[in-house]
C-alpha cells in the first residue's frame, strides 16, 4: 500500500462537520484515483517514496508547542500553525495593517461552509495531483489572505507551520492561499519546520495569485528535523504586468519534494524563480518547477543552486512551457550544483516544451566540485584548507541568498551551514557591515 | 631568507623550470623579468604552492625550512604572500570574512591568539585608506565586479593587511593605468623594510621606475640567464630580450 492509500485509511472517518466536508470527500477520491506516485512516473523517477511509506502516518492533533519558533527576530505580522492548526484564538489580536483580510478555514469556514468548499474546490477536481488533492482532504485548517488593491505591506507576512514533536508518525497538512490585489506589494515568508524524534510528513499546499501590476516576493523555507519529510506544492497565477519572485530554501529534512508551478496567463508578467537546497548526509531534496508562459510578453528567470554532501541526493527538474501562438517570451534557466562527496548525487534536467518561435530561451546546468583556483587563492592568503572549503561552499549559495532583502532569512541559511561546522560558525560570526 | 637551488619543475610532463637558482635576503627587492612563457608565473606559483606542478629536482627553502613540503596556507603562515596576476573572483564570499579567516589562520599557525572583530575592522579600514581602495569594496564578494585596477589594488591591500615577510608580485602592473600603478607601487614601497623582501615579476621595466629593485634577473627558457642591478632593466627596455635568448639557447 502506498503513502496516499495509507493516509486515506487514516482519514477514513473525517468529521462530517468539517468545513467543506463534501469537497474534502471529493478531494480524497481524487487523490486515491491518482494513487501514490512511484519511480515509474517520470516526475518521480529520482524520488522514491517507499522509505517514507513505511510509517503509518496519522493526522496530527492540535497541541502546544515546546520547540522554539524559527525566525523569531524577523519583524512582521506572524501566523503560527502547529500541526496544521492555527495557534491564536483571535485574529484581531494580531493587529494586522489595513488592506489585509485574513480568514481561517477552520474558523470562518465553519460559519461559511460554501466559502470553505470554494476554497478547496480547485484541489478536489478529478485529475488533480495526488498530494495536492490529499492536502484538501486532510487539512484541518488553512490560511486565506486577501490583499486589497494598491496595498503596500511594509513588513513581510510570516507564516510558520510547525510540526510538534510526538512519539508516533504524524501527518500535517499546511494550507496557505494568498490573493494579492492589483498593484499591491508584499513579501511573504513561509516556513515549514519540524524537530521531532518520530517521523513526520508535511504535505503542504500554497496558492499565490497576483492581480495586475502586483509585486509579490515569496520566500519558502523548509527546515525539517532528521526524520521530517516534506512534500510541498506551490501554485502561482501571475497577473498582467505583475512581478513575482519565488525563492525555495530547502535546508534540512529526511526527504523534501517541492513542486513549483507558475502560470503566466497575462502579458507583462515577470517571474524570478530561485532555489537553494542543501542535501546533507542521508537527505534527499527534489525540486520540480514548471513555468507556463501562457501569454505573450512574459519573462521568467530561474536560478537554482544545490549542494549534496555525504550520501545526500539532490534533484532539479525545470520545465518551461511555451504554447503555440505566444510571442515575445524570455525564459532563462540555470541549475548549478556542488557535490561535496563521492557518494553524493545530484540529477538536474531542463525540460522544454516550446511550440512557439518568437522567444529567447536559454538554459544551463552544471554539477561540479569546489573550484581549485578559488581554493588555492584562499589558501595562499593563509586560510586553512578546511576553512577555505567551508567558505567556498557557503559562498556558492550565498551568492544567490544575498539577493534576499531580509537579513534574518540570510542568517537562517548561514546558521544551517554553520550547524555541525564550528569552523564556519566562527568564520561567519561578527557583523562587519 | 629565500633560497632556490637548481629548481626543475614541470606541468603535465612539460618542463618549465630547468635549473633555477635565486637567493633573496631580508630587505631586498628582486625583479624577475623575461619574455612570455619563460617560467615567470610558474616560479611565482611554486613559491606560493599552487597544486599541479611537479618539482623534479632542486629545492626552495625559506628561513631554513623546506617550502615545497608545505601546504599553501602554511607558507602564508611562514610569511609568504603571492599577489596574483589574475586575482580570482569568489562570488558569495565577502572580502572581510575572507581576510579575517586569513589573518586568524596565520595567527593560529604562529601560535598567536585570534584578533578581535573590532581591532580587525579598525586595522582593515586603516589599510583601505592607505591603499586607496574604496571602503565599499570591503563588504563585497572577493573581486567580484571589481575593475582590473580594483582587483590589483585589492591584492596589494590584502598584502598590507597580512604583512608578509616575502611578497611575490606576479605581473601586478599588467592592466594598470599610470595612476593605479603609482598607487599600487606606493603601497608596496610603504611595506619595504629591513625584514621584508619582494620578488617582483614583470614583463615591463615601467613598474621598476616606481618600485626600484636591488637586483634584476632575466628568466629565459626556465633559467636565470643574467642578473644585474637596475641598469639591466633599462638595458632590456632598450635592447629587448633577444640578445639574451641567443646566449641562453
Amino acid at each position: 500500500m502506498g503513502l496516499i492509500e495509507t493516509i486515506a485509511r487514516a482519514l477514513q472517518t473525517p468529521a462530517s462537520d468539517a468545513p467543506g466536508a463534501a469537497t474534502r470527500a471529493d478531494a480524497l477520491a481524487a487523490a486515491l484515483a491518482q494513487g501514490t506516485p512511484g519511480v515509474r512516473d517520470e516526475d518521480w523517477r529520482y524520488t522514491d517514496l517507499a522509505a517514507t511509506t513505511r510509517h503509518a502516518y496519522a493526522p496530527a492533533a492540535a497541541t502546544e508547542l515546546s520547540e522554539a519558533l524559527p525566525l523569531a527576530e524577523l519583524a512582521g505580522p506572524r501566523f503560527v500553525f502547529v500541526n496544521g492548526h492555527h495557534t491564536a484564538q483571535d485574529l484581531a489580536a494580531l493587529r494586522l495593517p489595513e488592506g489585509i483580510a485574513v480568514r481561517l478555514l477552520a474558523d470562518y469556514g465553519q460559519r461559511e461552509p460554501d466559502w470553505a468548499a470554494e476554497c478547496l474546490a480547485r484541489q478536489a477536481k478529478p485529475g488533480t495531483r495526488a498530494f495536492v488533492a490529499l492536502n484538501a482532504a486532510a487539512a484541518p485548517d488553512g490560511l486565506v489572505i486577501d490583499i486589497a488593491p494598491g496595498t503596500r505591506m511594509p513588513e513581510p507576512l510570516i507564516v510558520i507551520f510547525m510540526t510538534a514533536s510526538t512519539d508516533a508518525p504524524v501527518l500535517v497538512s499546511p494550507h496557505l492561499q494568498i490573493n494579492a490585489g492589483a498593484h499591491s506589494e508584499l513579501s511573504v515568508v513561509e516556513v515549514h519546520a519540524s524537530g521531532g524524534h518520530a517521523p513526520s510528513l508535511s504535505n503542504a499546499y500554497t496558492r499565490l495569485v497576483t492581480g495586475d501590476g502586483a509585486k509579490l516576493s515569496h520566500y519558502r523555507v523548509v527546515v525539517d528535523g532528521a526524520d521530517g519529510n516534506h512534500i510541498g506544492t506551490v501554485e502561482m497565477e501571475i497577473g498582467r504586468d505583475s512581478e513575482v519572485e519565488n525563492f525555495s530554501l530547502a535546508l534540512s529534512g529526511r526527504l523534501i519534494r517541492v513542486d513549483v508551478d507558475a502560470r503566466m496567463g497575462a502579458p507583462g508578467g515577470t517571474l524570478r524563480l530561485n532555489g537553494v537546497f542543501l542535501a546533507g548526509d542521508a537527505q534527499h531534496i527534489d525540486h520540480h518547477t514548471q513555468v507556463v508562459h501562457a501569454a505573450s510578453h512574459t519573462t521568467s528567470e530561474e536560478v537554482y543552486k544545490g549542494i549534496a554532501d555525504g550520501t545526500g541526493r539532490g534533484v532539479f527538474n525545470g520545465k518551461i512551457v511555451v504554447p503555440a501562438g505566444v510571442a515575445k517570451v524570455v525564459a532563462n534557466q540555470s541549475s548549478h550544483n556542488l557535490l561535496l562527496s563521492s557518494e553524493a548525487e545530484i540529477d538536474t534536467k531542463p525540460e522544454l516544451e516550446i511550440n512557439a518561435d518568437d522567444l529567447r530561451c536559454a538554459h544551463g546546468a552544471t554539477v561540479g566540485q569546489l573550484d581549485d583556483d578559488s581554493l588555492f587563492y584562499l589558501q595562499s592568503r593563509g586560510v586553512p584548507a578546511e576553512d577555505a572549503r567551508a567558505l567556498l561552499t557557503f559562498g556558492f549559495v550565498q551568492s544567490l541568498v544575498e539577493t534576499i532583502p531580509l537579513p534574518a532569512l540570510q542568517r537562517l541559511v548561514a546558521a544551517r551551514f554553520a550547524t555541525g561546522n564550528p569552523r564556519l560558525a566562527r568564520l561567519l560570526t561578527g557583523d562587519f557591515s | 631568507m629565500l633560497i632556490i637551488e637548481n629548481l626543475h619543475a614541470e606541468i603535465d610532463g612539460k618542463p618549465i623550470l630547468k635549473g633555477l637558482d635565486l637567493v633573496v635576503r631580508p630587505g631586498e627587492v628582486h625583479a624577475i623579468m623575461g619574455p612570455n612563457g619563460s617560467g615567470k608565473s610558474t616560479l611565482s606559483y611554486l613559491i606560493a604552492g599552487r597544486p599541479g606542478y611537479t618539482v623534479t629536482a632542486g629545492s626552495i627553502t625559506y628561513h631554513g625550512k623546506d617550502l615545497l613540503a608545505m601546504a599553501p596556507e602554511e607558507r602564508a603562515g611562514e610569511g609568504v604572500f603571492l599577489a596574483f596576476q589574475y586575482p580570482v573572483e569568489i562570488p558569495g564570499v565577502n572580502n572581510v570574512y575572507m581576510l579575517r579567516a586569513a589573518v586568524n589562520g596565520i595567527r593560529r599557525y604562529r601560535g598567536q591568539a585570534e584578533i578581535g572583530a573590532v581591532d580587525f575592522l579598525n586595522m582593515v579600514k586603516a589599510r583601505t585608506r592607505e591603499i586607496g581602495l574604496k571602503e565599499s569594496l570591503l563588504n563585497r564578494p572577493v573581486n567580484q565586479g571589481f575593475s582590473g585596477g580594483e582587483k590589483k589594488r585589492n591584492e596589494v591591500f590584502q598584502m598590507s593587511v597580512l604583512e608578509p615577510s616575502l611578497a611575490v608580485l606576479d605581473e601586478t602592473d599588467s592592466g594598470l593605468d599610470i595612476d593605479a600603478l603609482r598607487i599600487v607601487a606606493e603601497g608596496v614601497n610603504r611595506l619595504r623594510g629591513p625584514e621584508r623582501a619582494f620578488v617582483v615579476v614583470t614583463h615591463y621595466q615601467r613598474l621598476l621606475d616606481y618600485i626600484v629593485p636591488d637586483f634584476v634577473h632575466v628568466l629565459a627558457n626556465g633559467r636565470i640567464v643574467k642578473s644585474g642591478t637596475r641598469e639591466l632593466a633599462l638595458e632590456l627596455e632598450a635592447r629587448g630580450y633577444d640578445w639574451l635568448l641567443e646566449d641562453a639557447a
